[in-house]
């Protein structure tokens, strides 16, 4: 089930780094109820509430109104409140909001400076078992920045000796820095990149005591803010990293294991969820440009799985049928349309993917599926098309949304359905050519003077991000 | 109220040796937030999907019993109970439906596990 819940004008929707965003009431009167934490505007962070099935969410509510671009990270402690961490605009001040939950809303509570002495950037909050808050942030030492730790034992009212106090300095010095706090069964770990080249770690008892040294866990370029770490049930601590592959490493409570690759190349988003005891690991893959597919990597076996789609309506087509009118034949051209091989998306009879009037574009998957992006080699020219999809008896006209509906320009993005609760209910499948899938049915109204041809075609739109409950 | 031959026709049963469960259980549903970008203009949605569909899906009539017949493509009210041979535990997951039931393993181990299976024929 997907739910277009908003609209955003923020770069980041979900912040820069790959912090908490979405929450749920694990008890009472509200149990299962999540809440949903998004920048909808370069410095305005919302927040919406659902229950399940979670097709229907609240209005969305004002949490603040002067974040720094992408700069929040969120909690939620066991009561239900969720602590909002972010970067004032004007300021670079690090501050925090209360959400108080009650009678199944979150109220917001007035702003808490935690440091204001010096710019602050990509914040990341998490709570103890205790009780007590955590937030690691970079601090701007222009033009470097360096990793500093602060706590709060009173529920967010005050944090450390207060707004002057930095905390604790984690990291050395480099021009970039983003950590990430993650609690253990006993310790509290801070993991961090520094300068784009080191993964680190450092940790300290959560009964108190001293910061263990740093410990490096990988090095190499591109370390930015595409890690993520958890704690299983069984006390595992479990990093995902990318830079040049997709990488893991996981520390058992006594030792650091070796590096795995868990992909080839940069992956985005990259995530560690628990199941029981057993790791998953989500990211975003490239497709092709900037279209992206979600994949997810688990260890159920004991050894790592390949990575596999994660949604089933976001992925390639299982048929790309072209059927010629003038020569009254079908061809499959599913292999063609998943494949980097330029302009070979073509029927063989017309040379293009339609031209003449009654030329048809069949696009099929098992599941039903709301977007398709044509890479077009050949745009087209001079001719017009209509969409429609199989109710069962008839073909139902649809009008896409996006520009260049009639495959009239290199990209061609059309978004079929807003979201998966806007699938028509009576979309069926249907044979063409011998395939029985939901089809898509794109037919020439009136002919072209260029039939378009395509390098790739697919139901993969570009995903900036992805953020897990976790 | 089952007449004779309904009564003679109900609770059949068929043992299933040897039978091979590669199966794995779902990791259960996940939920997450996603940005896309079409044409510049951003959305931002929540999903909720399964993890995993590694379970393994078995029809009746795939199934041949310790005699070598061929078990019904139709079983009413069907009860499947699994026996494994090993030290790993298998289970069946969600309702046997009439014709077909899943089926899978414990994780943590690569290699599929063999079993016995009891299947029932409870009747309406």
């Amino acid at each position: 089930m997907q739910k277009n819940i908003t609209a955003t004008s923020s770069i980041t929707g979900l912040g820069e780094s790959l912090g908490r965003k979405l929450f749920k009431v694990s008890g009472g009167q509200y149990y299962d109820r999540l809440a949903a934490i998004v920048q909808t505007g370069p410095n305005d962070i919302k927040l919406a509430y659902a229950d399940r099935p979670y097709s229907s969410w609240s209005e969305w509510q004002s949490v603040a109104d002067d974040c720094d671009e992408g700069a929040f990270d969120c909690l939620m402690d066991s009561a239900g409140n969720i602590h909002v961490v972010y970067t004032e605009q004007t300021t670079l001040a690090l501050v925090t909001k209360k959400l108080l939950f009650s009678s199944g809303g979150w109220a917001v509570g007035s702003k808490v400076t935690i440091y204001d002495g010096s710019g602050c950037y990509s914040p990341s909050a998490n709570i103890e078992p205790g009780g007590d808050l955590w937030v690691s942030y970079s601090r701007l030492i222009s033009p470097n920045k360096q990793v500093y730790a602060k706590s709060s034992s009173d529920g967010g009212a005050s944090w450390g000796s207060g707004s002057s106090d930095p905390g604790v300095q984690i990291s050395a010095t480099a021009l970039y820095a983003y950590s990430r706090v993650v609690m253990g069964l006993n310790d509290i770990h801070i993991i961090y990149t520094l300068g784009g080249t080191q993964l680190s770690i450092r940790s300290r008892p959560l009964t108190g005591g001293d910061w263990t040294s740093a410990y490096t866990l990988a090095t190499g370029n591109g370390l930015t803010y595409n890690f993520d770490a958890a704690v299983g049930p069984d006390g595992l601590l479990a990093v995902v990293f990318s830079h040049d592959d997709l990488q893991y490493r996981e520390y058992d409570g006594s030792n650091w294991g070796a590096i795995v690759t868990l992909a080839a190349g940069s992956k985005e988003s990259p995530q560690v969820l628990f199941r029981q005891n057993i790791p998953v690991i989500v990211f975003l893959d490239t497709w092709a440009g900037s279209q992206k597919t979600i994949k997810y990597i688990d260890r159920q076996t004991g050894v790592f799985s390949a990575p596999q789609i994660l949604d089933p309506h976001a992925r390639p087509f299982d048929g790309v049928i072209l059927y010629d009118k003038v020569s009254e034949s079908y061809a499959d051209r599913t292999d063609q349309a998943q494949s980097a091989t330029a302009a070979d998306v073509y029927h063989p009879a017309s040379g293009c993917l339609l031209k003449s009037s009654g030329d048809i574009i069949y696009l099929g998957m098992d599941d039903r599926f709301r977007y398709v992006e044509f890479t077009l080699s050949t745009p087209g020219g001079g001719g017009t098309v209509g969409y429609s999809y199989w109710d069962g008896s008839n073909w139902t006209a649809i009008t896409p949304t996006g520009d260049n509906p009639y495959l009239d320009a290199a990209g061609v993005a059309l978004v079929l359905w807003s979201d998966y609760a806007a699938f028509p209910v009576d979309w069926q499948k249907r044979i063409v050519n011998g395939e029985n899938r939901f089809w898509v049915k794109i037919e020439v109204a009136s002919a072209y003077t260029t039939g378009p041809v395509a390098d790739r075609v697919a139901a993969v739109s570009f995903i900036e991000k992805i953020i897990f409950r976790r | 109220m089952l007449s004779g031959l309904e009564k003679l026709k109900t609770r059949r049963a068929w043992l299933v040796p040897d039978f091979s469960i590669w199966g794995l259980p779902a990791l259960g549903e996940t939920e997450f937030l996603l940005v896309e970008n079409v044409d510049n203009n951003r959305g931002v949605f929540f999903n909720i999907v399964n993890l995993t569909d590694t379970v393994q899906e078995v029809a009746f009539n795939q199934l041949t019993d310790h005699r070598g017949n061929q078990l019904p493509a139709e079983i009413s009210a069907p009860l499947v109970i699994p026996r494994s041979k090993s030290d790993v535990p298998v289970f069946v997951v969600g309702t046997e439906s009439d014709s077909q039931f899943k089926i899978a393993r414990a994780a943590g181990d690569e290699k599929p596990v063999t079993a016995d299976l009891l299947v029932m024929e409870m009747g309406n």
